[in-house]
């Protein structure tokens, strides 16, 4: 029934991030009154069914909207709120021309498409050293098959001379290739990448504060042991940005398959 | 595969003649208001006939049109006798011009033209005279043009309301009032689609979500934005792109406590979980015994009972409409 599936409890409740304590009350309580049992306004419309499922969303979000600590720890694992808005080397608002689909009428800038390219090579020059994580090596660097012609006599340039790689950064540079060409975003390859960056799962529940039990379901693409949309989208969301991987196409590759068993197999409770 | 042999609900679709029209030399029509909602006797043409008063007093030269073919009744609202000259004059006959069926109503700058009179039928409007009528109406020496459109969910009355410039949709916070008014926005909703020059790749998908027992199993806007994506990634934002310009108003009308105005909020945020559109609720017009009074004195319930709670609302509603 629903057209988008939120993505956080700010839009469950149809709220902005920065809404006040009051705010949040009075949205909760017209959000209850739009799905309880008794609304005119469901009536052909909204089964009873998808009714409840929505009213369970609500009683969810503003559970920790409506606490100022919960709200906070939220906010700050999901990037979202006044204070973990993405830092301006996420470019979250950055617009490609050449990636627009033809459009006749564009409208303002949030109905554009972030585009993925853009936002995945900006996230792979932003290497968090305090993390120990290397990434995109200069494409003077890159691997490449050794040449079939004799090197030129030309004097050695300065990326010849460079020492050569160690086993970690040949890794780390591989990783970023299988990123770069990456389509699918299996929680398989999120995995993988995990592993590639030398994080334990333990560190990683620690770094995200997701569960470990989701965790490993997410790596493991068992899709069955997944809480509601909702919550998984926000969890591959922050997986992406903790990876530093382009978290847009993350979420839209790995809701796709989980969307897809979700419809397969409708009697598993989402 | 898109089922082929799915029936449309609509006749095949034409360009919808809209607000660019306004821009042509011959006409001045600042904007186009249309009041519809599906079920007859929720209030259309007290609306319709209370906005355009409202807009008259504002000094915006306001033209009223009864487009409730085959059920019209507006001039009774505006407390205006049979008219003369009415728009089966303009429809019946091609050198007729939409401004030769113009009435005055006694009110300053309102005029109006009637539906009365017409001949049997008219209510289905052929494709050719729908056109000619949307593009005249532009061509008024007015401000605003408001149309007063008829009950159910009709081609023509669909027309009508997806080419103003302004939709609204009046319910009552009723269960028969808000069935029907889904019913009206979901058919004006497709028809916007299937009439989509943008949408033209995935017309065929379209055209198969008409039909309820579709083999795509697209039984929802949501099923249709996924069949859509699956086909063409830009297709789905294109879509996405022409249901965001799909904003209709809501009013509700004869609200008699806070849960009915609550109602309304309530049908918002269905709208937007079920169709994905932002409905706009732009007010809610209080019960009143003012318009049973004045519908039986044939007088406009703005003038009869000025000082009444109604009246208050409706200009809390123009203005609402003003500022958008």
């Amino acid at each position: 029934m629903n057209f988008q599936t939120a993505t956080n409890y700010y839009e469950i409740l149809e709220l902005t991030e920065r809404a006040s304590p009051q705010e949040i009350r009075s949205a909760y309580l017209r959000a209850k009154a739009a799905y309880t049992k008794d609304s005119p306004a469901l009536y052909s419309l909204i089964s009873r069914e998808e009714a409840d499922s929505l009213l369970d969303q609500i009683e969810e979000a503003y559970q920790i909207l409506s606490n100022t600590e919960r709200r906070k720890e939220y906010d700050e694992q999901n990037s979202l709120g006044s204070g973990g808005h993405p830092t301006p080397a996420q470019p979250h608002r950055i617009v490609s021309i050449d990636r627009m689909p033809p459009m006749e009428a564009m409208g303002n800038e949030a109905d554009i498409l972030i585009p993925p390219t853009t936002d995945f090579q900006n996230d792979l020059r932003l290497p968090s050293k305090e993390r120990g994580f290397e990434f995109a090596p200069p494409a003077s660097t890159q691997l490449a098959p050794a040449p079939l012609a004799p090197a030129p006599t030309a004097p050695l340039t300065e990326t010849s001379k460079e020492p050569a790689l160690t086993p970690r950064e040949i890794e780390e540079q591989q990783i970023c290739l299988e990123i770069a060409a990456e389509t699918e975003w299996r929680g398989s390859f999120l995995g993988k990448v995990r592993k590639s960056r030398h994080i334990a799962i333990e560190e990683m529940t620690g770094l995200t504060r997701i569960n470990r039990g989701y965790l490993n379901a997410i790596e493991l693409d068992d899709y069955a042991k997944l809480p509601a949309s909702v919550f998984v989208r926000g969890f591959i969301a922050q997986l992406a940005r903790t990876l530093k991987l382009p978290a847009e196409k993350a979420v839209s590759g790995f809701m796709g398959h989980f969307q897809k068993w979700i419809l397969e197999n409708p009697n598993k409770g989402r | 595969m898109a089922n082929q042999d799915s029936r449309p609900i609509f006749p095949p679709p034409f360009t919808l003649p809209s607000a660019p029209i306004a821009s042509t030399p011959a006409g001045r029509v600042k904007q186009v208001w249309a009041v519809g909602g599906g079920k007859g006797g929720v209030g259309k043409s007290l609306l319709a006939s209370s906005l355009a008063i409202s807009l008259a007093r504002r000094n915006f030269k306001t033209v009223a049109i009864d487009l409730d073919l085959g059920g019209a009744n507006l001039h009774t609202t505006l407390g205006v006798d049979l008219p003369r000259h009415t728009l089966s004059d303009f429809l019946s006959r091609h050198d007729h011009s939409l401004k030769n069926s113009l009435v005055n109503t006694g009110i300053p700058n309102l005029e109006m033209i009637s539906g009365a009179k017409d001949s049997i039928g008219v209510a289905n409007l052929p494709m050719d005279q729908q056109t000619r009528l949307l593009q005249e109406l532009r061509t008024l020496d007015a401000d605003y043009v408001v149309l007063d459109l008829g009950a159910g969910t009709g081609a023509s009355t669909i027309d009508f309301f997806l080419s103003a410039d302004v939709g609204m949709v009046a319910i009552l916070p009723e269960p028969t009032s808000i069935e029907n008014a889904y019913r009206f926005i979901k058919s004006a909703y497709y028809r916007k689609l299937a009439t989509s020059s943008h949408l033209e790749p995935v017309a065929a998908i379209i055209q198969t979500a008409l039909d309820p027992n579709n083999s795509l199993g697209i039984r929802s806007p949501s099923d249709l934005f996924r069949e859509v994506n699956r086909a063409s990634q830009e297709a789905g934002v294109r879509l996405k792109e022409v249901i965001d310009r799909f904003q209709p108003r809501l009013v509700m009308n004869q609200a008699r406590t806070q849960t009915d105005i609550d109602v309304g909020f309530s049908v918002k945020s269905v709208c937007r979980k079920y169709f994905g559109i932002d409905l706009d609720y732009v007010g809610y017009l209080d019960y009143d015994s003012a318009v049973w009074q004045s519908v039986r004195r044939k007088r406009p319930v703005m003038l009869e009972f000025p000082n009444s709670r109604l009246v208050t609302s409706i200009e809390r509603v123009t203005e609402s409409l003003l500022k958008k």
